[in-house]
């Protein structure tokens, strides 16, 4: 037998095994939780004594408690020595808000102990990847067909229009402005054929989900079991234990595609990705600009007094925004030709959520807008998280992408 | 391509498959690899094409295990073959192989050298027949390979294999059954 059709007979037999790890040896599964809960509870308990060798409590008044956070896309080569780049990451970031919360890095896990315990989700909110991308919207975002939305139109599609210039009172990328529930965004993100990566590509290789069978998203159920994870071990080992035999489907997003969350209001804060009240949407992973590109983000309050965050760019972004926004500008000039001005859009995305999808008024700016005086993040902060975002923006996203331990 | 495989029917490898069993997906695999490979180069003329089809029949075939309904003698050739006969179609249709399958399953992309492009040509030819005896459950096979490959005596073989003589008649007698079997499917 050839080596070629060796390595699909591998990949047949390791694609029946993966899944049923979890059902066929239940036993050993709960043997390896059980372990995997002693371990972290050993660790928490070691670094809490660390903490407080003396016993004492903890100097804020409030009862601290501890967060483990492991490498999203599990153990492997390389795995501790971008953990201690994530320490230092977010020994940076938290230091200004939290400086009681101790980071240390122990085997292939990530400590944050001596966390006040009350304010564990807005400690955990800093421990996010921290990528953020700006694109073209209209360019990049994609129809269910697989067109992108700019594409369309001209032709006056009416779902095209719906996402570029938003429906009734929902902004363009926010939730009732064209996007879909979450298992359409992966099916329709899984059926296209991946891109050759570019150098500014959030992923390199695919993202895999995996969801119940024959899922009827409603907004009280998403159907995801699983994801998304960055490799498909760590997406099963995150599935609950029986999903494989259950008929789960596993959808695997090629690298050059994106699904990301609707944009959320001022006042909402989903903790879950898989959030079933919030609607997706399929970006071509194609940014213009990324976090490397901008300069000294600061949190600050916009012209009406809301929270904003503000900075500059690198002199590589101000082209790279001049140049984007000029395109933008352009394409609005070209389809509003109709009696009707359809401004285009920058969607600026942190991760796998859209943060805001402000338009360029062509009008205005018919060459784009210069880059030189910075640009800002308005409208859908609170002035926390308009802090913790400049926060995060002002040190490089984690090496590599930390989930918490439940 | 060897194994210590005890005597299954196709339908109870692709049971044993849903069960979680991948040697048990890896035996069916190789049991019709010989024969989906002859039929597609027979349709396509073409190694690539082949071999790229050939990968998404039977991850399709993994995907659709469940749905198997053993038929006849229980042969899951001619399911297997209305698989292929379908992904030879859809490809024409669109005028490249499709990798649905193998995408749903997280196959990770696979490329072809000429010795593969070679072995496409061997397993659709008549060293296939190879194939298919590498395939006979263990006792059928150790005694067909004794008798008819390496024309030892019955007694011989029957005192290696540490059983009767009319044992080791009837494994070669039902082995060449299966293999006759087996060629005529594949004719078809």
């Amino acid at each position: 037998m050839s080596s070629y059709f060796d390595r699909i007979e591998r990949q047949l037999a390791g694609a029946v095994e993966t899944g049923p790890e979890r059902t066929r040896p239940r036993l050993r599964t709960a043997i390896g939780s059980l372990a995997a809960a002693v371990i972290t509870i050993a660790v928490v308990v070691i670094a809490a004594t660390l903490g407080h060798p003396s016993g004492q409590r903890n100097p804020t008044g409030s009862n601290p408690t501890g967060i483990v956070l492991t490498p999203a896309s599990g153990p492997g080569p390389g795995t501790r020595a971008a953990l201690e780049a994530d320490v230092v990451i977010l020994r940076h970031r938290l230091h200004a808000s939290f400086p009681e919360v101790k980071v240390t890095r122990v085997g292939d896990t990530v400590l944050l102990t001596d966390v006040p315990r009350r304010r564990t989700p807005e400690v955990l909110r800093l421990t996010i990847p921290g990528h953020l991308h700006v694109l073209d919207w209209e360019g990049n975002v994609l129809l269910p067909g697989g067109h992108t939305v700019a594409s369309r139109l001209q032709r006056q599609d009416p779902r095209a229009l719906a996402i570029s210039q938003g429906g009734g009172s929902a902004a363009p990328g926010s939730t009732g402005a064209g996007g879909t529930p979450l298992y359409d965004a992966v099916k329709l993100a899984a059926a296209q054929h991946a891109l050759a990566p570019g150098a500014a590509n959030r992923r390199s290789g695919a993202a895999y989900f995996l969801f119940e069978k024959n899922c009827h998203p409603t907004r009280q159920r998403s159907c995801l079991l699983a994801g998304p994870s960055p490799t498909r071990r760590a997406l099963l080992a995150e599935a609950p234990p029986g999903a494989w035999v259950a008929g789960a489907r596993l959808y695997a997003v090629p690298a050059g595609f994106l699904v990301v969350q609707a944009a959320a209001s001022a006042r909402t804060d989903s903790t879950s990705f898989a959030d079933p009240t919030r609607q997706y949407f399929v970006v071509r992973d194609a940014p213009a600009l990324t976090d490397g590109q901008i300069t000294n983000p600061e949190p600050s309050t916009d012209q009406a007094g809301n929270p904003d965050v503000t900075f500059g760019f690198s002199a590589g972004g101000e082209r790279a925004f001049q140049r984007v926004t000029a395109e933008i500008a352009h394409r609005g000039a070209l389809v509003s030709g109709f009696g009707q001005t359809l401004n285009q859009h920058l969607a600026v995305a942190l991760d796998d959520r859209i943060l805001t999808v402000p338009s360029i008024d062509f009008k205005t700016y018919p060459d784009g807008i210069a880059g030189g005086g910075g640009a800002d993040i308005t409208g859908v902060f609170t002035r926390q998280r308009a802090q913790d975002l400049a926060t995060v923006l002002r040190f490089a996203p984690l090496a590599v992408p930390l989930t918490p331990n439940p | 391509m060897a194994g210590d495989f005890p005597h299954q029917s196709d339908g109870e490898l692709l049971a044993a498959t849903r069960h979680g069993d991948g040697a048990a997906f890896a035996r069916f695999y190789r049991r019709h690899l010989a024969a989906v490979v002859r039929f597609l180069l027979r349709e396509t003329r073409d190694r690539d094409v082949t071999a790229d089809l050939a990968a998404e029949v039977f991850a399709a075939a993994l995907v659709s295990a469940r749905r198997f309904r053993p038929r006849g003698d229980g042969s899951a050739w001619p399911w297997l073959q209305g698989i292929a006969h379908n992904k030879l179609r859809e490809s024409r249709r669109r005028g490249r192989v499709e990798d649905r399958a193998r995408r749903r399953l997280a196959f990770e992309p696979e490329t072809l050298d000429d010795a593969d492009l070679a072995h496409v040509d061997e397993l659709a030819s008549g060293h296939g027949l190879v194939a298919l005896v590498d395939a006979l459950p263990d006792g059928q096979r150790q005694a067909v390979r004794a008798r008819i490959v390496e024309e030892r005596d019955y007694a011989e073989i029957a005192s290696e294999l540490r059983c009767s003589e009319m044992v080791i008649r009837q494994r070669v007698s039902r082995g060449l059954s299966r293999l006759k079997q087996q060629l005529k499917e594949q004719e078809r």
